[in-house]
Order: structure tokens, then C-alpha cells, then sequence
């Protein structure tokens, strides 16, 4: 029995038990009104409370099997299969024998339905535990391999003889080496880029719709600017693959420089781009939510516009828009798509954005689409990287909220 | 009467196409305080407004009749806007210090303005906070956050502030109406002692404060002066029903 | 009053400031306008596919080698996949047998490319003259390219169109939804109406801002290591790509929710707590139809950032070639984004024009859910 069967069996049989259920405790507590007199609860509250004895154990059961099958303890589909219906209908009889003038469906009922919506919480929870050690594992078991130390300041990135080993041809020779650094210097790289391209654009844009524009313009353009963040990163890839690192080569060349294909402002620039609608939204939100009477205090003074946005709004606005910026950093170090089609593949540490670098995202995707031994150091490192990145995100976005929360305690 | 300091006439006010000001003529004598009274929506914050042109901000706004100061017509095409309010200063009705230190917010206006150098800062902090009869509150603790003070404390502040510009008037849109009784007499107390160097107009819906405080009054009642008078006369002799009927409580 | 220079100078400043604000704007917009030019530019050409008429004979030898079929000289100007249809068409149609027809074929890629002027069409020189010849006589004519919507993946570059890759998006979206949009909005009801306010609640909230800034990429490990190693879901298909997705709408799914249910008054709960409603019923009966509108539309733009999402699919294997649409959730399936990529790192021709296609029928998707969120929310909106 493949997984598939399994899955489809598990459902279809409890969907069909379950409408069964619904509708017998239903007709039951219908009839006991018709005949005994007014219910505690309405006839819908019984129906339900049956499908609910119905499907807890079930899933508890089924929970239970995966946990030990995922382990490996058991594999017994079929058993799994039998003990899941032979309760549910165990819980169907008990459930339809509790269905009595004073019984309290309605409460039972709604005692159940909270703990669902509980556990749909703790899902969110999950995910990010479930994130978290999912890199954790693969990471550890990387740095069992390679010393986090060496990955963490080596300056070569040569994995090339990784794969030979996992492909369980360990001919001797070079050893591989696992220095990230240039995968780190390529990253940093084309994230400065990109912030050089957005926190002005973006900050600016902010400026222009939050004080400068009226309203009508300003609904206009808030729309069309948030087209940009809209725009699927594959796309934003192809176009600065095939459209921007071009012209970027033709740009070098008539200046005199030579510029790879692969060169780290064509991605830099396009994510900087895709960056903006993010930096300008929040900033206006932000410089919007300053309070008018700081502005007219400010002209009563006898101040220019200029000088009133720089002096005392900006200011004001800026713990929030610092936020932004940090959101931006770390959406612009975890952005993928973009770099695997128009960087390089290859680690470079330099400083020259003309040249060919490779970011950590890249190297992640790499690893882990190839056809490579899941086991190997090769593609464990996709994990060990992984972990660098989840690890920065986080900072930047706890980061940010700090900075928030302090701010707004000092001037409020 | 000596030269009007400000001298209004004929003003006429619309926001789109609602007349809210319906012709006022009215004069600010220079170095007294003059209130102006009514009830709210009576045009008095609009007047007020006009004064140092913080209208222009507000889309739809137009404006007839003149507004001189020293005789002049600040409404002219070659008055600069910047330049009235530095001789025309205001104090709104919410404290509203800048999210700076106590400091900052004195210098930002001089230092924009160029009107003082590096050496003459801490003075110039010195006297506008002490003409504001705060100094003895703050010197201690001057690189701290305005908004740290409390309400009365920021609207003294506020004061300072609009006094280190070297305004000749400053506007007063109630600058009390925020703040409670105790922190209210300190802010009438430094009135009485600004007058000294400023002329003030201020907006107050408080009666008591218009007769303590002021030398004049004017009366305002649905977008028209009513009555203007040396403020001892307008409370006790009153010339129109409204005036009478607004002071003695009969509306508003 | 003259202005005294200080003053002009802090003029200038002014006008410059407004300017820059201006000048960031204007930049956006011309990007947007140059990104739409250029894609469009690109992809307009793929909607236009080259026919060629030859004589095709049908005799005993097709069967067995489709290429004798047709004259030597026009061998190389069809396409691979009108011949490979030849066998087939005569066990459906005997009669043709010893017959020789003029048929429209779909022409090779190499003869599209060459005639609608593109740089490296990688048409032979010999090939050329008889080419624009048989244009210039009508043998050769551009039709409006339906393959492209009516066919998935192919090698071959005239031949390959994104219905595969639509239908396996529609089937991951459709995961995404069934598993994001109830967990969602149980985890904002659950937050909003029912939660103590307690520590384990502040760590879920911060928990789900946290979330939603975390790199796409990841959640393609995640995918990876428990869906895929752990629990056993077959690699590259819809049902891996649509549980990952639907982990990484989630948040999005569950902050638009609780900014719904926040907007709903607390007058009206009172009013139905106080007709004697239990606290379910007033979350079912009152406040979620009033939420409604508000989850919808955040459901709506959550989706689509889910359906433009490349990365984490890559992770859990969904760049596969994959020619047919998937028969179930379990099988290989592509989506559009991810065929947009496979597309692009091919290095014919004709496959460019092919992804600026995709690119194009991507991004008139996705902007019109945008639209419609806009829309909906435009027209649910109520004011308290």
C-alpha cells in the first residue's frame, strides 16, 4: 500500500462515517424533541458532536501511527487502517447512545471545536520548529564533516571532490574545501547593491507621496509602485539575465572595463528594484502616521517644507523606517531566484561588481537540486548555509521589532 | 489708539466653497495681548490661521480682503511665507515638542535660520528658556527628550521655542486647553510677562482666562466680529445682546 | 521683502529635495514601463508560430522511419513532433496509403526563429534561400501558436506550451488553499477571539512575524527534509509543492485574517453575546461573515504570492521536465514560475521568446487576483 492508498482510504472511509454519523444523531435528537420535548441543544449541535467522536480519535490514531512510522517502528498500513475504523465505530455507537433529552451537545461541541482552533495555532509553531531543526540536523551532521570554523572563515569553496566521495567514489586527491567566506563577501555584495538602489529610491518615494503629493496622485502611485513587489522573482531574474547583465557588459565595455555576464550589479540593481515598493510602502505608512501638529510647530517657526521633513518628520519617522530598511536586508539576503539566474555559480571574493559572484541562496539551490547523494557534504552544506541565512533573517527582523519598540517608548 | 501692530480689514475666508470668514476688520494694537472669544466654529482658529498664513497648507483655501503686519500685506506676491511666520511665531492648542531633546528643540529654528553661531547657542537656549520661565525646571536635564516633560512643562517649552526665533508676534491658538489649572496659571503668568517684548493674539474658549489675561477682546459668532473692545469694557459694559448673551453664558 | 541670499539658498535646498522625492518616483515608473516594454517585446513574437506546407507521401516505409515521409530538402524544416504523428495518422486513416498530400506542418523552431529575424535562429546557410523562397511563394505562413496553450513541455522548442505546467499550478494552488486558508483563519480566530492573554500566546504571535520574514528558500528545506525525507511525500509533485507553499502563506493568510476580525466592532459581539449566543456561534454567526471580506481578499493576495513562488519549489524538486499535466497530487508536476525557469536556462532560441510567453501569461494572472483583491476590498469595504 503506497502512502497515496493510505491517504485516500484514511479520508474517504471517515468522510463517508462521518456524514453518517452527522445525519443519524441527528435524526435521533430530532425525533427525541418530537416525542420527549425541547432539547438541550438544537438537533445540528448532535450531529456534530457525533462527527466530532468520530474524527478525534481518528486522528490522534493516525497522528500516533505516523509519528512511529516516520521512525521506522511500524509499517502496518493495514492495521492502521482497521484500528482507525474499528473506534470510530466503537465512538459512533457511543456517541449515538449519548444522545439524550439533557445532554449537552452544544457544550461538548464547542469544547472541541476551540481545542481544533488551539491546534491550528500551534501549527505555526511547528512550522518553525519544524524549520529550525530541519536545518539544525543537516547542518550538524555537516559540521561533523567540516569544523564550523573552517566553514565559517575558509576563503575556498571547492567542494567538487565532496561529490565524489558521496557518489561512493573516493578516489583520494584534493580534499574538498567548505570555506564559505566568498559565498558570504558575494551575498553581502549584491545586497549593498541593492540597498544602494532602494533605500534612496524608496525613502524618496516615500517622501514625494507622503508630503509631496496629493492624495488623488498619492493613490495612484502607492498602487503601481507595489506592481513591483507583485512581480514573481523568476521573472525579475530572466529580465536581469537577459535584459540588464547585457547591457551592463555593453555599459563596461564602452567605458573601458570588461564585465562578466554573470556580473553582481545586474542582480543587485533588479533586486534593489523589486526592494523598493517595500521600503516606500512602509515608510509612508510610517511618515504618514507623524502627527500634523509636529509639521505646523515646525513651519510656525518659519521653516521651509524641506527643512520640516528632514528636521522633524524624518526624525519622528525614523525608528519605523529603520524597521523597513532591516525588513529589506534580510528580503534581499533569503531573495533567490533572482541571483540563481543572474549570478554566478562560481565563489569569487572580490570587490568589483562587474565581476562574477556567487550569493548563499545560489549555492543552497545548487546543492540541492542536483542529483547528488542526499548524504553527502556537498549537499549538506545546502543545510549548513541554510542555517547562516535563517540565523541573519531572524536577527534582522528581531532586530527590527527592537528597534521599534524602543523608539516608540522614548517619544511616546 | 497707537499704529496697529496687525491690521485686518474686509477678510474674507472660504474652505471650497463654504464662506467661513464673512469680512473681518479688526486691529492688533503692538505689546498687548488681545483674546479672541466665541464659540466654537466661530471662525476665531481660522483668523488666527490667517495671521502667519498656516492656511496656505490647507487645499481649497482662498482668502480676500488684507492682512498688513507693520502695514504691509503678508498675502502679497512678494512676501515670503518662510520669513513672515519667523516674525510671526505660534503656540498651538496641543504642547507639540519635536521628538528632540529639550536642547534641540530650542535651536532647530535659529540654527535653520542661520540666525546664531556655535558660541551663542547655549546662551541663546539660556534665554528663550528663561523668558519661557522654564530654565529653573530644565537646566539640568537639557539633553533629554521634550517629550519627556510634562504637558505644561512642553507647552513652556513650545513657548521657548517660538520666543528663540525673535518673533514680534506670536499667535496663541488656546494654548491652555490641554494642560490643568496649575500648569494654565503658569502659561498666564509667562503671558502677562511676554507682552513685555511680543505682541500676542491668542484663541481661548476659556472666558475667565480672556479677562485675566488680556488687554482686548474680540467677540466672534458665526464667522463675523461681533464686538471688539479694550477687554475690562467688552466684559463689563458689553455693546451687542450676543456679546452679553455669549459672556453671561446664555450659549455657547 | 527681498529675499536675503541665506533664504534663497534654503529655497534651493527645497526645490532640490522635492525634486529628488520626484526623481525616485519618475525612476520607479519608467522601470515599470521598461520591464513591461521589454517582456512584452519579447513574448509577443511566441504567440506567432510558423507553418510549412510540404508533400508528405504515406507508403509503407513511414511506418517504420517517419523521416522518408518527406523530401530530403524539407526534412530539417519540420518539425520532429508533426512527423512523429505520421505513423499513427495512417493506421487511423489506411486509405492514404500510396497517396501523397500537401500538408501544413508546424515548421522546425530553427525556420521560425530564422524568419522572424532573430539572432541566433541556428538555421543552416543551406537551408536559408529555400526558406525565405517558399515565404515569399506562401508555403510558409505564421499562425496564431495555440500549441503553446494546448501543449506542455517539449524538447522541442515549436512544440513545448504551458498547459502542464498550468494545470500542475492549479493543482498546488489548490493544495495550498485546502491546507492554508482553514489553518489560517482557525489560528486567527483562535488568536483574536479565544486566546488568553498569556505568554504562550505572546510566543505564538511573535512566532508568526517571524515567520512571514523568513527567506521563501527555507521553507523549501523544510519541505525538503520533513514532507519529502521524513514523511515520505513523493518528490516533485503537486502535493510536496502545495504543502510548502501552503506553510509559507500561512502567516500571510493569518495576519490579513486578524486585521478582519479586528475591524469587526466589539459592539456587535456584545449584542449577540447578550441575546444569549454562545461564543462560537457569535464567532460563526457574526463576526466571521463580517471578517469574510477581509479574509478573502488577503486569502486572494496571499495565493498569488504563493503561485509567483519559484525557490522552495526548486528545493522540493518541481523543476522536473515534465511534458503532460499531472494525473494526481502524487505525481511529477511542474508549475508556471518553475517552467518559466527551466525555459530560461535552455539554450535555443526559440525557447527565449517562450519564457518571455510564460513571463506574460504569469503576470496577467497574478495582476488580475491583484486586481480582483483590490476590487473586493474596494467594494466589501465598510466603514464603522
Amino acid at each position: 500500500m503506497t502512502t497515496a492508498d493510505i491517504f485516500l482510504w484514511f479520508t474517504a472511509g471517515l468522510l463517508i462515517l462521518s456524514i453518517a454519523a452527522y445525519v443519524f444523531a441527528r435524526n435521533k435528537a430530532i425525533h427525541i424533541e418530537n416525542t420527549e420535548g425541547r432539547l438541550h441543544s438544537r438537533p445540528n449541535f448532535f450531529g456534530w458532536y457525533a462527527v466530532s467522536k468520530i474524527l478525534t480519535p481518528a486522528f490522534i490514531i493516525g497522528f500516533i501511527y505516523s509519528i512511529l512510522h516516520m521512525s521506522g517502528l511500524v509499517s502496518q498500513p493495514q492495521a492502521l487502517l482497521a484500528i482507525v475504523f474499528i473506534t470510530a465505530i466503537i465512538n459512533f455507537a457511543i456517541s449515538i447512545k449519548h444522545i439524550q433529552r439533557n445532554f449537552r451537545a452544544r457544550q461538548a461541541v464547542e469544547k472541541t471545536s476551540k481545542r481544533l482552533f488551539f491546534i491550528a495555532a500551534l501549527i505555526s509553531i511547528l512550522t518553525t520548529i519544524g524549520i529550525v531543526f530541519s536545518v539544525l540536523f543537516e547542518a550538524i551532521r555537516f559540521f561533523n564533516i567540516i569544523p564550523l570554523w573552517d566553514f565559517l572563515t575558509g576563503t575556498t569553496w571547492n567542494p567538487d571532490t565532496a561529490f565524489l566521495i558521496g557518489a561512493g567514489r573516493d578516489e583520494g586527491g584534493a580534499v574538498p574545501e567548505f570555506g564559505s567566506l566568498p559565498i558570504f563577501a558575494g551575498t553581502l555584495m549584491i545586497t549593498v547593491i541593492a540597498m544602494l538602489v532602494a533605500i534612496p529610491v524608496g525613502l524618496f518615494a516615500a517622501i514625494y507621496m507622503s508630503e509631496y503629493a496629493s492624495s488623488r496622485v498619492r493613490n495612484i502611485l502607492k498602487p503601481t509602485l507595489e506592481i513591483l513587489a507583485g512581480i514573481p522573482t523568476v521573472v525579475y531574474g530572466f529580465f536581469a539575465a537577459i535584459t540588464i547583465s547585457p547591457l551592463v557588459v555593453k555599459a563596461a565595455e564602452a567605458l573601458g572595463l570588461h564585465a562578466d555576464f554573470t556580473n553582481a550589479l545586474a542582480p543587485g540593481v533588479i533586486m534593489g528594484v523589486m526592494i523598493i515598493p517595500f521600503i516606500s510602502s512602509l515608510s509612508d505608512d510610517v511618515i504618514r502616521a507623524v502627527p500634523q501638529p509636529l509639521r505646523d510647530g515646525s513651519l510656525a517657526l518659519g521653516t521651509t517644507q524641506s527643512e520640516t521633513i528632514r528636521h522633524v518628520v524624518l526624525p519622528s519617522a525614523f525608528p519605523g523606517i529603520v524597521a523597513a530598511f532591516l525588513l529589506a536586508v534580510s528580503r534581499a539576503i533569503g531573495e533567490t531566484m533572482i541571483v540563481v539566474m543572474a549570478a554566478g555559480l562560481r565563489p569569487n571574493l572580490t570587490a568589483n561588481p562587474l565581476e562574477g559572484v556567487t550569493t548563499v541562496t545560489v549555492k543552497i539551490v545548487e546543492a540541492l537540486t542536483g542529483d547528488q547523494e542526499f548524504d553527502s557534504a556537498f549537499t549538506l552544506a545546502a543545510f549548513a548555509l541554510g542555517l547562516v541565512l535563517l540565523i541573519v533573517t531572524l536577527v534582522l527582523n528581531i532586530g527590527s521589532t527592537i528597534i521599534v519598540r524602543k523608539f516608540t517608548q522614548r517619544y511616546e | 489708539m497707537s499704529k496697529p501692530k496687525i491690521s485686518v480689514s474686509d477678510l474674507k475666508l472660504w474652505y471650497g466653497d463654504h464662506e467661513t470668514l464673512h469680512g473681518i476688520d479688526v486691529d492688533f494694537e503692538a505689546k498687548k495681548v488681545t483674546a479672541l472669544i466665541g464659540p466654537s466654529g466661530c471662525g476665531k482658529s481660522t483668523l488666527l490661521r490667517c495671521l502667519n498664513r498656516m492656511n496656505d497648507r490647507i487645499v481649497g483655501c482662498r482668502i480676500e480682503g488684507s492682512v498688513l503686519l507693520d502695514g504691509k500685506d503678508i498675502n502679497a506676491p512678494d512676501v515670503d511665507v518662510v520669513q513672515l511666520r519667523t516674525h510671526v511665531g505660534m503656540v498651538f492648542q496641543k504642547p507639540n515638542p519635536f521628538p528632540k531633546s529639550i536642547y534641540e528643540n530650542i535651536i532647530y529654528a535659529p540654527q535653520i535660520h542661520g540666525m546664531v553661531d556655535k558660541q551663542g547657542m547655549d546662551e541663546l537656549v539660556e534665554t528663550a528658556l528663561r523668558k519661557a520661565s522654564i530654565w529653573d525646571e530644565v537646566k539640568d536635564k537639557l539633553h533629554e527628550p521634550g517629550t519627556a516633560l510634562s504637558g505644561g512643562q512642553q507647552q513652556r517649552l513650545c513657548i521657548a521655542r517660538t520666543i528663540a526665533v525673535k518673533p514680534d508676534v506670536i499667535l496663541m491658538d488656546e494654548p491652555c486647553s490641554a494642560l490643568d489649572p496649575i500648569a494654565t496659571a503658569k502659561i498666564e503668568e509667562l503671558i502677562d510677562e511676554l507682552k513685555q517684548d511680543f505682541t500676542i493674539i491668542m484663541v481661548t474658549h476659556n472666558m475667565q482666562q480672556a479677562a485675566r489675561v488680556s488687554d482686548n477682546t474680540a467677540f466672534f459668532y458665526m464667522g463675523n466680529l461681533i464686538e471688539f473692545g479694550e477687554t475690562s469694557t467688552l466684559f463689563s459694559q458689553p455693546q451687542q445682546q450676543q456679546t452679553e448673551d455669549y459672556i453671561t453664558g446664555r450659549f455657547g | 521683502m527681498s529675499l536675503s541670499p541665506q533664504l534663497k539658498r534654503r529655497y534651493r535646498a527645497d526645490k532640490r529635495f522635492k525634486f529628488y522625492g520626484l526623481t525616485a518616483i519618475v525612476f520607479a515608473l519608467c522601470f515599470l514601463i521598461f520591464f513591461f516594454v521589454d517582456i512584452i517585446g519579447k513574448a509577443v513574437p511566441a504567440f506567432e508560430q510558423a507553418y510549412i506546407q510540404v508533400p508528405v507521401s504515406y507508403n509503407q516505409s513511414v511506418i517504420h522511419n517517419y523521416n522518408r515521409a518527406i523530401p530530403k530538402e524539407y526534412r530539417r524544416l519540420v518539425s520532429k513532433s508533426f512527423l512523429r504523428t505520421l505513423g499513427q495518422k495512417l493506421e487511423a486513416h489506411p486509405e492514404l496509403m500510396n497517396t501523397t498530400q500537401e500538408e501544413w506542418a508546424l515548421a522546425n523552431h530553427r525556420v521560425d526563429q530564422f524568419l522572424k529575424g532573430h539572432e541566433g535562429h541556428g538555421l543552416k546557410k543551406k537551408y536559408r534561400k529555400t526558406v525565405e523562397q517558399m515565404y515569399q511563394d506562401g508555403k510558409i505562413e505564421f499562425r496564431f501558436n495555440t500549441n503553446f496553450f494546448t501543449r506542455g513541455d517539449s524538447k522541442m522548442a515549436e512544440n513545448a506550451g504551458v498547459l502542464a505546467a498550468a494545470m500542475g499550478s492549479i493543482m498546488v494552488l489548490l493544495i495550498t488553499i485546502a491546507v492554508s486558508v482553514p489553518i489560517g483563519v482557525m489560528t486567527a480566530i483562535y488568536l483574536e477571539e479565544f486566546a488568553p492573554d498569556n505568554r504562550f500566546t505572546q510566543a505564538i504571535e511573535v512566532n508568526i512575524n517571524n515567520l512571514a520574514a523568513i527567506p521563501s528558500i527555507l521553507y523549501g528545506l523544510l519541505g525538503l527534509a520533513i514532507f519529502i525525507n521524513v514523511m515520505g511525500v513523493p518528490r516533485s509533485s503537486a502535493l510536496a509543492g502545495g504543502l510548502t507553499l501552503a506553510l509559507m502563506t500561512l502567516p500571510v493568510i493569518i495576519i490579513s485574517t486578524r486585521a478582519a476580525l479586528r475591524s469587526v466592532p466589539q459592539s456587535i459581539r456584545d449584542a449577540a453575546f447578550g441575546l444569549g449566543a454562545s461564543s462560537l456561534q457569535v464567532v460563526i454567526h457574526h463576526v466571521l461573515p463580517l471578517a469574510f471580506p477581509g479574509i478573502l481578499t488577503g486569502s486572494i493576495i496571499g495565493l498569488a504570492q504563493a503561485m509567483g513562488e519559484t525557490a522552495p519549489l526548486l528545493i522540493v524538486g518541481m523543476m522536473a521536465y515534465i511534458p503532460d499535466a499531472p494525473g494526481s497530487i502524487f505525481d511529477a508536476a511542474t508549475v508556471l514560475p518553475a517552467q518559466v525557469y527551466t525555459w530560461s536556462s535552455e539554450s535555443i532560441r526559440a525557447f527565449e521568446e517562450r519564457t518571455a510567453a510564460g513571463i506574460l501569461v504569469l503576470l496577467t494572472v497574478l495582476l488580475s487576483l491583484n486586481a480582483l483583491a483590490v476590487y473586493l476590498r474596494k467594494k466589501f469595504e465598510v466603514r464603522w
